[in-house]
């Protein structure tokens, strides 16, 4: 049977909701996935974890794209608006061309960037 | 000229207006195959239209598999173009065709897109709905008209074939299946009739759909070809998806014609939709779903095959006055494989249907065309359509024929026969050699009753069986030429063979055979 990066993280969260002894549970948690010969999927277990953790304390998954580099101080007042809930990911994207884009769990997206003001002129 | 264009340009650059706002959007998580998995948008709808932004253009999307995760979505589009990570986006909108008086004459695709270099559909004058007052947009799926907007069939389509029109009867808003091997003449009855309407005064014109799914292109340009030399393609429709396009479009045609064909009917109009095959249409369908991971059954088609065809077929309906008395004739073909009819999809559409037309491969051989196995086909509501003339021959013409049948193991022995069974046999291979027609000349319904007539009356019994086609060919000339208004004329108006015109009828056959 093959687990889905979302089912390891699920049972993995699960599981620390009822262990003591959080390092030994995550050790063996890591033991399982290279039994299962599934580590090429870690990087989207952890994504997915972390997923599940912030909706389970009543966040969200904030994606923020720049179209160019930002000053550290631009990205920290931008991040600061958002609940200490919240897991913000910020990010690089020059197809953006110029402004930012907000997405929120993956779902709703505040896109305020010139190749979607470019797109909806031609469309 | 340039200069208007581009300072028309500027204008619309200077007066666009964007805002950021909260939308919903979701990605391309797989892509494969004419099929797309979408990870957000959980709010979408089943049979939703969405966007697909891709780096060279949109591209459009049918949900079709809602997921706990994901959406299953078939591309409608050129899907090489479509990567993982492109964003969608919701239209709000389900899949529909614009379809207008327009349309009548054109060869479309399922989308309604034309595909024969004729130009737009609708003029700027008539504009897409809803600005346009000629045109609709008709949803792809819609609910079949229930049972208090329908009422029962009771105007003829006549096909132009003397064994179907005589024996097998269809009505308008009846859904009769035409089923046969590879090479036996479906789309040829189908041809027939569309090419009949035209010669079949005293009824509404019937607009005529075609469907071809799965078809090879050069049989769709060749079936173009036939109708247009003919001057039928100013009453028909082609919605065409060869073997060429995509699973989706092959899927979705049969429901555009259908469209096409509802559009026609709610106007008050009758219409008679050819879906040209549903066996490939049950295949297409089979793809998409297995590229969309729903599980295999019978003969590795989805669970849902039955009602595909069901939801498709329940839409032709005969509507009642209240409704405007429109109708939607539906011819579905079935392609058979080595006469096998109890396979999967045969038997479903055989039950959905109100009658089979079942055309044999033995038959075809041995040179009786049409191939129609008329032992084996069954018009259930047709007869309540059939006119008083025709039901006059007809009745006779089937009881002549199944006699012949169960005689005609003695045929070889016909020397050792009593007179009485030799002159059934006799006049069963005449009338058998008078049902043959070949394809493209359909034969208008008063000239069909006047044939048939002098055939069960024993008029043809005489006549050596090379020279039937003769008799057949230079009688209705004869009529045409000196009895038009009293014979052929009378039958058209009313219908009916009443006793004044079978006397003349007689007459006149008497008359003909003098000089024959």
């Amino acid at each position: 049977m093959k687990y889905s990066p979302k089912d390891y993280a699920l049972a993995l969260s699960k599981s620390l909701e009822k262990s003591k002894d959080e390092k030994h549970l995550i050790s063996n948690f890591l033991r399982v996935i290279r039994k299962n010969g599934d580590q090429r999927k870690f990087p989207k277990i952890l994504e997915a974890f972390k997923k599940t953790e912030t909706k389970k304390n009543g966040g969200s998954h904030i994606k923020v794209e720049f179209a160019r580099e930002t000053k550290e101080g631009q990205i920290k007042s931008i991040t600061k608006q958002f609940s200490p809930k919240d897991w913000v990911e910020t990010s690089l994207n020059p197809s953006l061309i110029a402004g930012v884009r907000v997405t929120f769990d993956g779902e709703r997206e505040l896109d305020n960037s010139l190749s979607r003001k470019i797109h909806k002129l031609f469309n | 000229m340039a200069y208007d264009i581009i300072e028309k340009l500027k204008k619309e650059i200077e007066n666009f207006k964007h805002e950021a706002e909260l939308e919903n959007v979701g990605i391309i998580i797989e892509a494969s195959d004419g099929i797309a998995k979408i990870s957000g948008l959980s709010n979408a709808l089943s049979q939703e239209i969405l966007i697909i932004e891709t780096e060279t253009g949109d591209v459009s999307c049918l949900v079709s598999n809602l997921e706990e995760s994901s959406i299953g979505s078939i591309i409608l589009g050129n899907f090489e173009k479509v990567k993982i990570g492109d964003r969608v986006r919701q239209t709000g909108q389900v899949l529909s065709i614009e379809v207008g008086e327009e349309i009548i004459g054109r060869v479309v695709d399922p989308l309604g897109k034309p595909l024969d270099n004729k130009g737009v559909i609708f003029s700027a004058k008539s504009g897409p709905a809803p600005v346009g007052k000629n045109s609709e947009n008709y949803p792809l799926e819609k609910t079949a008209p229930s049972v208090v907007d329908r009422e029962s069939v009771r105007t003829p389509v006549h096909t132009g074939i003397k064994a179907i029109d005589s024996m097998i009867p269809i009505g308008r808003g009846q859904r009769e299946l035409i089923i046969g091997d590879r090479g036996t003449g479906k789309t040829a009855v189908a041809l027939d009739t569309i090419l009949n309407q035209a010669k079949d005064a005293g009824r509404s014109q019937v607009v005529c759909v075609y469907v071809a799914i799965g078809q090879k292109n050069s049989k769709i340009a060749k079936i173009v070809k036939i109708l247009e030399d003919a001057g039928a393609m100013k009453y028909t429709v082609i919605v065409s998806a060869p073997a060429s396009a995509p699973a989706a479009l092959q899927y979705l045609a049969p429901f555009a014609g259908c469209a096409i064909g509802e559009y026609f009917m709610d106007k008050g109009k009758d219409a008679l939709v050819i879906y040209d095959d549903l066996s490939k249409h049950a295949q297409s369908y089979r793809e998409l779903s297995l590229l969309l991971r729903r599980p295999p059954g019978r003969e590795a088609y989805p669970g849902d095959i039955f009602y595909l065809h069901s939801r498709l077929l329940e839409r032709a309906a005969k509507l009642s006055k209240e409704k405007g008395s429109g109708s939607l004739t539906a011819l579905p073909i079935i392609e058979t494989q080595l006469g096998d009819v109890s396979a999967y999809i045969p038997t479903n559409v055989i039950s959905i249907t109100d009658g089979q037309i079942y055309l044999e491969s033995n038959l075809f051989n041995q040179g009786l065309r049409p191939a129609v196995n008329v032992g084996l086909s069954v018009s259930r509501v047709g007869s309540s359509a059939q006119t008083k003339a025709m039901k006059k021959v007809a009745g006779r013409l089937r009881l002549e024929l199944a006699q012949f049948r169960e005689l005609q193991a003695f045929v070889q022995f016909a020397s050792d026969l009593d007179e009485n069974t030799k002159k059934k046999i006799e006049r069963g291979e005449r009338l058998t050699e008078l049902l043959k027609q070949s394809d493209r000349e359909p034969v208008s319904f008063e000239k069909e009753v006047v044939v048939l007539y002098a055939g069960i009356n024993g008029f043809m019994d005489d006549v050596p069986k090379n020279r039937i086609k003769e008799f057949e060919t230079k009688f209705v000339d004869f009529l045409e030429k000196m009895h038009k208004e009293k014979i052929i004329g009378t039958i058209q108006k009313s219908n009916e063979l009443n006793e004044e015109t079978e006397k003349n009828l007689a007459a006149a056959l008497k008359e003909f055979k003098k000089i024959f």
